[in-house]
């Protein structure tokens, strides 16, 4: 059974180029162009492809805001991102929105076609080069004790995660800058972290927020 | 002739009497006259002292009708200003019970033409008595004034010319006497100089906010240009270069790669990625398409990674309730740059092993922390922070109503903290 794919591109060039490389497989049919995401919605509803090549950057609403429409009126229909964008924010936004799969532009033809069936038969397709961006943070170490810290190193250290300098923690705190200065490496010694970034995900797991 | 020494001594007596009763009332006079000029060197010294004691216009204005008040009676008086092209502007005005400033919008405007007595008094620069301004078929009581019988025009010099005038005005008619005038006209020269100075004091002013505004349009053109040329390479030139690459696959296989053509086109297509590479790299650095596309946290995101790799820098990064609704698109901007510059200035003079940003949503404030471990600087040295464009940074931050803290000494590292409503 042959897959019936809708091209979505705004670069008539490129859908041209698309066409020709998706017509050398037998197993593929190329039933439609579109070049907005409005046409997207428009031919999914009047061509039925089993699945939408889909570029991010047109013209109107983006692919990413068209997937999400696209997939509230067809669940159905199986999204692949063909796009120039290679940052993982992107990836994480397309997938996010539904998407089933996503490759650069720039992929070899082998690769687009390995996506498209990939697919087709129900997984999801992410270009090699970007999956790092898929694997989650690991749960951070920070395991020492608030227990630890006296009450004025707990304050600097809400103040510090909220944001504030030691100038404006040492005015809070009607403290000097020097103090503020010892409270803050002492408690940062105690509890093993190098930085502000650490310290406010400290500060977020142990409920000092 | 023959007098009496009775009644020669009885005239004498009296004429004696009369001369000193008169030299009495003379003195007097005379001590009088020098009381009320005392007073009213009195009266003038402190006008003058009042006068000088502000720059702003409304207040010197304000100030001067007050003063003359207690020097000349009057029931109605007004301060006018000659602006460009001989509008008049009325800026303060006694009421009959206070003088008060006339701010913009409410502040009357006309022009000088339609009041043929205060035209003459800005073109001659000479003062104008009206003792019954209801002979006068023209008159029309100008802006301030009901049907005042008499009328005082003095005008207010600044630099040498005419600069303005104040007009008095009292119910009764032929009031206004030579010594008011003498009065008012010495006022008038003991103000031009307070006046000159809030003249040019209100042109800074005004000359300040509009680069103000000049400045914050250029970033925005500049924000605008950025954005069209980024979209323009990642877009228009990015595709077509991709374009070109589907049709080298394309012809790769249809010739099947014989006589070292595959290799050729192999290589054809190395040299176009690295051309795609480069044209990202540029747009990106001009303006980040996630930046328009996906928001500030995933555009932090994507810049601080990618210095991490080129820099050497520990970059840690934490965005705190930034995942909801977008921000306004300016603050975006503001902050992404404001990171940016932050950032290249670890990277170029800090000499620090790590940096950390921190961007942090909450309660209608956003907040933004970079932070590093470097050598510092000295924050009071005017030098170093034009050199790091510190001005700038801080520029942005005001645009949008919001806060740039610069908190640094040498050795200690640097933190810049960056706070906008949302």
């Amino acid at each position: 059974m042959t897959t019936r794919v809708l091209i979505a591109d705004d670069h008539p060039l490129l859908r041209a180029g698309l066409r020709r490389l998706l017509a050398a497989d037998p197993d593929l049919e190329t039933v439609g162009e579109a070049a907005t995401g409005a046409e997207v919605l428009q031919l999914t509803g009047e061509l039925h492809p089993d699945i939408v090549l889909l570029d991010i950057s047109m013209p109107g609403e983006n692919g990413i805001a068209t997937t999400r429409a696209l997939k509230a009126r067809f669940p159905d229909v199986l999204v692949l991102f063909l796009t120039m964008h290679e940052e993982e924010g992107m990836l994480q936004e397309a997938l996010r929105a539904g998407g089933d799969g996503y490759v650069v532009k720039r992929a070899d033809e082998p690769e687009i076609l390995r996506a498209i069936r990939a697919v087709r038969n129900g997984g999801v397709y992410v270009h090699a080069t970007m999956t790092r961006a898929l694997a989650q943070p690991l749960p951070s170490q920070n395991g020492a004790l608030a227990e630890a810290l006296t009450q004025r190193e707990i304050d600097v250290l809400r103040l510090l995660a909220r944001g504030n300098t030691n100038r404006q923690i040492a005015e809070l705190l009607n403290l000097s800058i020097r103090t503020v200065e010892s409270h803050r490496a002492n408690l940062m010694g105690k509890l093993g972290l190098a930085s502000r970034v650490e310290l406010v995900t400290y500060a977020e797991e142990h409920g000092l927020l | 002739m023959q007098v009496s020494d009775e009644a020669d001594h009885a005239a004498l007596t009296q004429a004696l009497q009369e001369a000193q009763v008169a030299l009495a009332a003379e003195r007097a006079r005379a001590q009088e006259a020098n009381e009320r000029a005392r007073l009213t060197a009195d009266m003038l010294r402190e006008a003058t002292v009042a006068l000088t004691r502000s720059l702003d216009r409304e207040t010197v204005l304000t100030t001067l009708l007050e003063h003359l008040r207690r020097l000349v009676p009057f029931d109605r008086a007004t301060v006018m200003v000659l602006e460009e092209a001989s509008r008049i502007s009325v800026r303060a005005v006694f009421d009959g019970e206070r003088v008060k400033p006339l701010l913009p919008p409410e502040r009357p405007e006309f022009l000088a033409d339609e009041h043929p007595v205060l035209r003459r008094i800005l073109s001659t620069g000479a003062p104008v008595v009206i003792p019954d301004t209801r002979e006068l078929p023209d008159w029309t009581p100008p802006i301030g004034f009901a049907d005042e019988a008499s009328w005082l025009g003095v005008p207010l010099f600044a630099r040498g010319s005419v600069a303005g005038l104040f007009s008095l005005a009292k119910q009764e008619m032929g009031y206004f006497n030579a010594e008011h005038l003498r009065l008012a006209e010495t006022l008038s020269s003991q103000a031009s100089v307070a006046v000159e100075n809030a003249i040019l004091f209100e042109q800074m002013q005004a000359a300040s906010a509009r680069m103000q505004v000049l400045s914050r349009r250029l970033v925005e053109v500049q924000e605008d240009e950025r954005r069209t040329v980024a979209r323009e390479l990642h877009d228009e030139a990015g595709q077509a270069l991709v374009s070109l690459r589907f049709g080298l696959q394309l012809l790769e296989r249809e010739t099947g790669g014989g006589d070292g053509i595959a290799a050729r086109v192999a290589e054809l297509k190395q040299t176009t990625d690295a051309v795609i590479d480069s044209l990202h790299r540029l747009a990106a650095a001009l303006r980040p398409p996630s930046l328009d596309m996906l928001g500030l946290d995933a555009a932090l995101r994507q810049y601080l990674g990618s210095i991490e790799g080129k820099s050497g820098l520990v970059v840690r990064y934490k965005a705190r309730g930034l995942a909801g609704e977008r921000l306004a698109p300016p603050i975006e901007t503001a902050l992404y740059r404001i990171v940016q510059e932050a950032v290249t200035n670890v990277m170029r003079h800090a000499r620090a092993t790590c940096v950390d940003v921190l961007a942090a949503r909450d309660d209608g404030r956003v907040l933004v922390v970079i932070e590093d471990d470097g050598v510092g600087f000295a924050t009071a040295s005017p030098a170093g922070a034009e050199r790091l464009g510190l001005v700038g940074m801080r520029e942005r931050a005001q645009a949008l109503g919001g806060t740039l803290t610069i908190e640094s000494a040498p050795g200690s590292g640097t933190t810049v903290a960056v706070e906008v409503r949302s």
